[in-house]
């Protein structure tokens, strides 16, 4: 064995026999930091990801923070587990207390650790952006930066004029240059405004039609013009109005008033005044505010001195044509209120020396509307001397004028039953023609029966008239409430009757006179006469209503002399009671309303009558007896009956009595009343003779609309008169009928009223409907 | 070498490389195979003790180097197993490899040939024929016994079959 071989040998030895270096395995290793740590005998150590370090938090913040230097001030916290190796959660929490607790080094944003380096280093490349494009807007930065534009603006807005130039607005970024040129732009704009735009309207303007109305930073610059007072004027709602459009309008208003001495609101309005009505008080104090108009102190004086003049010369003037157009009725009446020559008397704005305001325009004097009052006056006096003289058919005028006159209402105590009831039933019929409102035009009647009805009418006539202040006793019917009631005196016993002159006649009475009253047309369409007309009206009716009186009067006295000749008042009863019975044949012919709606008493026998005649004094038994003569001798001729009322009502004027005129409504209510009443008479008559002298006036009541009263021998007569009227089949039943009844009554013949009481059902039938075929 | 794992190929690759294609009937050349067959030997030993990892102790047991004997343990739960180990070098080494015995573990498992000698796995043997005559008793011991042992010590303790000295004797 060789000396190499052995030294191998040796050597080999010696290599076992060495002792090992001490070298732990990384299992041991973890297993004694383990127990270490469960020991505490060490501080926390995190493990990095791939398990072959550990490091201590103190460390790990460190190595964060490094890492976010060298990222360049702004690294993700969910970057660092693979840039450091260490678990997430470690990250996570070392970079919240390295942010928490150096928050001027280190921001936590959106999961990002940043620092402020990276946003001076953000300014520095968006200061070279800027002065590349001009403008650079937040929402593109924040995309290109990944941040959210929030943060980025608050980055930029705290460096901005240290590190970056330029001007922030609305998320937007601007160079100096770019906002210097803009506001030279918009100043030159605002100045160059010579009346109000809308600064959007501005805006676009200046920037040569762009729409920049919603471009934060014009108006920004708009309104930071306007607060330094750059370019004078103001802003009002976003309405730029320059200094020199107010100062012109202002010139304007003054210019205008000045000139015209008023303006109206409207323009006022339009000159750039608000409120022109305390504006205008405060700038003029002499000037007064009207209605749509502010006057001044020159034209009152004027308004007032033609006021005066009008009172001067006992004239009338329209105020319209004084003052200017613009104003309206309504400032004439408010501006005349400030004239102290218009101002009425304290008692009375009518009297002498006053002024009259007519139809709120025209001024007239107190010596004109005596004029026109005296003037009212002699044509109301004309009127009644007209209606006095005017022959009536009853020849006897003076009688109405005695009922008409509210003193004489009282004086028909005496009328009989008969008037008084017409009377009331005119009365209410008047009253509803009164309260329509109508003016009362009335011509003096030419046939005026006066009832005491017509007297009840003109007294509640006067209570309309009073409520309206018209004269009492004028007639009535120009409205109020009491003139519905009443005020149709006019009307009243259904006649027609005279009041005076209408206020169209006194209206055309004055233009007579005053002709140049007729050109004057209120706004209304009411003329200036007619409006004079309604004011002297009163007058006119006072002087009518006197005047005549004074006739009446003349008359009465005539009457009241006859009476004094009656013998006793017993026997005026008597005479009284008898006479109507006397005349009633020919009144039942003509009317019905007399009667109260009952059946007209059948008529006296001539021997009757000769011994009511016998017992009538003799001053008025002759023309009783001729009366009673005519209408026993005479034919019920049109023309006979109508000298026979004509002979009735001289008779009974002569004797002091009243005979009411006929109304055709009240005849045809008072006709329908008859024709029930003999209905139901008919209805319920067994008779045949009853029933043929019930049914007789009910078929003629019917065909003929009148209420007649047939006595059992002029049946037959009646009944020939029907021919042509009825059928012929109805008036041969009615032939046969009546020959069959004038038979049974000679002859008493029971057979006889056997078929006749058959037949009464068919009379009946007929009754009903005589022009119906049978 | 894809049988073994990572620690082991790197320590064969430590292991300096023979150069002589010599047995032990080879005469001169067996002896110049045997000093280096020595001089890998005691590099592994160092590399080993560099790395504290001896796990074994072996030298020749005759003059010729043709018989060796030695010990190897084993580290399990903090107890060291200790085995006696012995091998022979074939006549038609350096082409067949030395067949490696643990005559204390004979008989104990399945792994393991009449006499004590290991069962190597299915890599070893061309891996060896492969590196032959490059591969030498260092080779054998690093890519034969060390991974048998890591495989099969701690089943053996587990199954009781091997019990550590201190408890043999409770």
């Amino acid at each position: 064995m060789d000396d190499e071989l052995l030294a191998l040998l040796q050597g080999l030895n010696e290599a076992q026999q060495a002792s090992s270096a001490v070298r732990l395995g990384e299992r041991n290793i973890i297993e004694l930091v383990n127990k270490l740590q469960e020991l505490g005998l060490t501080e926390k150590l995190i493990y990095t990801s791939d398990g072959r370090e550990y490091l201590t938090e103190e460390q790990l913040r460190k190595e964060v923070r490094q890492q976010v230097v060298k990222s360049g001030g702004r690294v993700a916290v969910v970057d660092l587990p693979t840039l450091l190796s260490v678990d997430l959660s470690h990250c996570e929490r070392q970079a919240a207390q390295i942010t928490a607790n150096e928050v001027d080094r280190f921001q936590m944003i959106e999961g990002e650790m940043i620092s402020p380096k990276y946003f001076d280093g953000l300014a520095g490349e968006l200061s070279e952006l800027l002065q590349e494009v001009g403008k650079v807007e937040v929402a593109d930065l924040a995309v290109r930066f990944n941040l959210s534009a929030e943060v980025l603006t608050n980055g930029i807005q705290a460096r901005l004029g240290s590190q970056l130039e330029g001007r922030f607005e609305s998320g937007q970024l601007y160079t100096p240059n770019y906002v210097a040129r803009l506001t030279s732009q918009l100043r030159g704009a605002l100045r160059a405004a010579s009346a109000p735009i809308s600064l959007a309207t501005l805006a676009t303007v200046a920037l040569g039609g762009k729409n920049v109305a919603s471009n934060s930073l014009v108006m920004s610059i708009l309104e930071d013009l306007v607060q330094t007072n750059i370019a004078t004027g103001q802003l009002k709602s976003g309405i730029w109005i320059p200094s020199i459009y107010g100062q012109a309008q202002s010139q304007g208003l003054a210019s205008f008033f000045k000139q015209n001495g008023h303006i109206t609101y409207a323009h006022a309005k339009k000159l750039g005044m608000p409120k022109p009505a305390e504006g205008l008080t405060a700038r003029y104090p002499g000037g007064r505010a009207l209605a749509t108009s502010f006057v001044g102190e020159a034209l009152i004086q004027e308004a007032d001195a033609a006021v005066q003049e009008v009172l001067a010369s006992a004239t009338w003037c329209d105020l319209r044509m004084t003052l200017p157009p613009a104003l309206t009725s309504e400032d004439v009446v408010e501006l005349l209120k400030h004239c102290p020559s218009a101002q009425p008397p304290p008692a009375s704005k009518t009297e002498p020396g006053g002024v009259t305001i007519v139809q709120e325009v025209y001024v007239v004097s107190g010596g004109f509307m005596q004029q026109c009052r005296a003037h009212a006056e002699a044509v109301g006096r004309e009127v009644a001397a007209q209606a006095s003289a005017a022959p009536a058919p009853s020849g006897k005028p003076s009688a109405a004028v005695t009922q008409e006159a509210p003193a004489a209402a009282s004086s028909g105590h005496d009328s009989d039953e008969e008037f008084r009831k017409g009377g009331k039933k005119g009365g209410k019929k008047g009253g509803k023609k009164g309260g329509s409102g109508a003016p009362p035009p009335r011509e003096p009647s030419p046939e005026p029966l006066p009832t005491k009805a017509e007297a009840k009418g003109g007294k509640k006539g006067s209570k309309g008239g009073k409520a309206s202040k018209a004269p009492a006793g004028g007639g009535g019917g120009e409205g109020g409430k009491k003139g519905k009631a009443g005020g149709g005196a006019g009307k009243a016993g259904g006649a027609e009757e005279s009041t005076g002159p209408s206020a169209e006649d006194l209206a055309a009475a004055l233009e007579a006179k005053f002709e140049d009253l007729a050109e004057m047309v209120g706004d209304d369409g009411e003329s200036l006469a007619q409006a004079l007309a309604t004011q002297v009206y009163p007058a006119t009716l006072k002087a009518y209503a006197t005047a005549r009186r004074a006739v009446f009067s003349a008359g009465a006295e005539a009457r009241r002399r006859r009476r004094d000749h009656e013998a006793s008042a017993t026997f005026l009863r008597r005479r009284n009671r008898r006479l109507p019975a006397a005349i009633h044949r020919c009144r039942c012919r003509q009317s019905v309303a007399e009667d109260g709606g009952g059946l007209p008493s059948a008529s006296p026998h001539p021997t009757d009558a000769h011994r009511l005649l016998a017992a009538i004094p003799r001053e008025s038994a002759a023309m009783v007896a001729k009366v009673n003569d005519a209408t026993q001798g005479t034919s019920l001729g049109a023309q006979s009956i109508t000298q026979l009322i004509d002979l009735v009502q001289e008779g009974a004027e002569e004797e002091g009595l009243r005979l009411k005129l006929l109304d055709k409504k009240v005849e045809k209510a008072m006709l329908q009343q008859h024709g029930a009443a003999l209905q139901a008479q008919l209805a319920a008559a067994e008779a045949p003779s009853d029933a043929l002298s019930l049914a007789i006036p009910l078929i003629i009541s019917q065909v003929h609309r009148s209420a007649v009263s047939v006595p059992g021998r002029a049946i037959a007569q009646v009944v020939k008169a029907l021919k042509g009227v009825v059928p012929d089949s109805v008036q041969s039943f009615l032939e046969d009928y009546n020959s069959s009844v004038v038979k049974h009554l000679t002859a008493q013949d029971a057979t006889q009223l056997k078929t006749l009481q058959s037949k009464l059902p068919q009379l009946k039938a007929v009754a009903a409907s005589p022009t119906t075929e049978i | 070498m894809e049988g073994w794992d990572s620690n082991t190929r790197e320590t064969v690759r430590k292991i300096p490389l023979l150069t002589i294609n010599a047995g032990p009937r080879d005469g001169e050349e067996w002896g110049k195979r045997l000093k280096e067959e020595l001089k890998a030997l005691i590099g592994f030993v160092q590399s080993n003790k560099a790395t504290d990892n001896d796990w074994f102790q072996i030298s020749p047991a005759d003059k010729t180097g043709t018989k060796w004997k030695g010990k190897c343990w084993y580290v399990h739960n903090l107890l060291k197993y200790e085995f006696d180990l012995q091998f022979e070098i074939p006549v038609t080494y350096p082409s067949t490899a030395p067949e490696l015995e643990l005559p204390e573990l004979d008989g104990k498992t399945s792994k393991m040939y009449r006499g004590g000698k290991i069962c190597l796995t299915i890599h070893f043997k061309p891996l060896w024929a492969k590196n032959a005559p490059h591969f030498g008793i260092a080779h054998a011991i690093c890519l034969g016994l060390g991974p048998w042992m890591a495989a099969e010590i701690p089943y053996l303790i587990d199954q009781g079959v091997v019990v550590h000295k201190d408890n043999q004797a409770k």
